[in-house]
């Protein structure tokens, strides 16, 4: 990919990106400016852009080298991994519960705990997800204890 | 690296739970010998306990790993494991010797309640733990 720079007198900054299709590379610079913006890139099957509030997503899941946001009623693909998921928006709630999962904890209707220290959430949408022996110290952290 | 890291972690947990079976079975040997007015156990004795609960430690280590508490599957292999063999043991090693026959029956109704005992430990730490988790979680939505 060929990565060009033009410095002009333009009053606002812009990023053109020329592409004869939005492969993945594309979408992967096109998610990465996009949730810089306090958004999240999601796609469609016919790849088209879906943005979303990250306040609106559950829990986010790799499957098969993929990244799928879980929101209450959808499951959209996006092209940003885990780890970027984690850093970018850990702020916002982003927190990583196995080496699979990042969890928005604004999600969590409710955590319990079970013998091995293991932590189960129960999502908003009454999804039950599982935080792993080796994550629950992260997740414990994260909520000041 | 990794390999010994592991055997020292399963070795913490077995000699801890090792430890808290011996301490058990000898109380309850010390005070079966008191009730009798003898006020000595014999060093094979301790031994033999010791040994034991080695053992039944490491079978629960293998029985119910971490997090395999809440399988009733698992739990009741795991007290019937602990019944064959500290019943098993006190008839081979002749444990609690010169009891009568309702002392017997109160020393395996008193086992029964120690296994239910660790369970019930179990699940009120998790009790616990999932209240401040709840509350924690709270403050942390409301921030």
């Amino acid at each position: 990919m060929k990565i060009t720079v033009e410095h002009t007198d333009a009053p606002e900054n812009e990023v053109v990106l020329r592409c004869r299709e939005l492969d993945e590379e594309m979408l992967h610079i096109l998610s990465l400016l996009k949730s810089g913006l306090q958004t999240l890139c999601a796609w469609t099957e016919d790849r088209e852009m879906v943005l979303l509030q990250p306040g609106e997503v559950l829990y986010a899941e790799s499957v098969d080298e993929r990244t799928w946001l879980y929101c209450a009623e959808a499951v959209w693909p996006t092209a940003l991994s885990l780890s970027e998921l984690e850093a970018r928006y850990e702020p916002l709630g982003f927190c990583r519960i196995s080496r699979s999962m990042v969890v928005n904890l604004h999600g969590i209707r409710q955590l319990k705990s079970c013998p091995g220290s293991r932590i189960e959430a129960t999502m908003r949408n009454g999804e039950k997800v599982v935080i792993s022996r080796r994550y629950g110290p992260l997740l414990r952290a994260r909520l000041g204890m | 690296m990794r390999e010994f890291l592991r055997f020292y972690s399963w070795g913490m947990e077995v000699k801890l739970y090792m430890g808290i079976y011996t301490a058990a079975i000898v109380a309850f040997q010390a005070i079966a010998e008191a009730l009798q007015g003898r006020y000595a156990v014999g060093v094979w004795v301790l031994l033999e306990m010791l040994l034991v609960s080695f053992v039944f430690a490491m079978f629960q280590y293998a029985v119910l790993p971490a997090g395999q508490w809440a399988s009733k599957k698992r739990l009741a292999v795991w007290a019937l494991g602990a019944n064959v063999l500290y019943i098993g043991a006190a008839l081979v090693f002749g444990w609690f010797p010169g009891v009568p026959l309702w002392g017997d029956v109160l020393l395996i109704a008193l086992l029964e309640f120690v296994l239910w005992g660790i369970w019930f430990g179990e699940q009120v730490a998790c009790w616990r733990d999932t209240r401040a988790l709840n509350e924690n979680l709270r403050q942390f939505q409301q921030t």
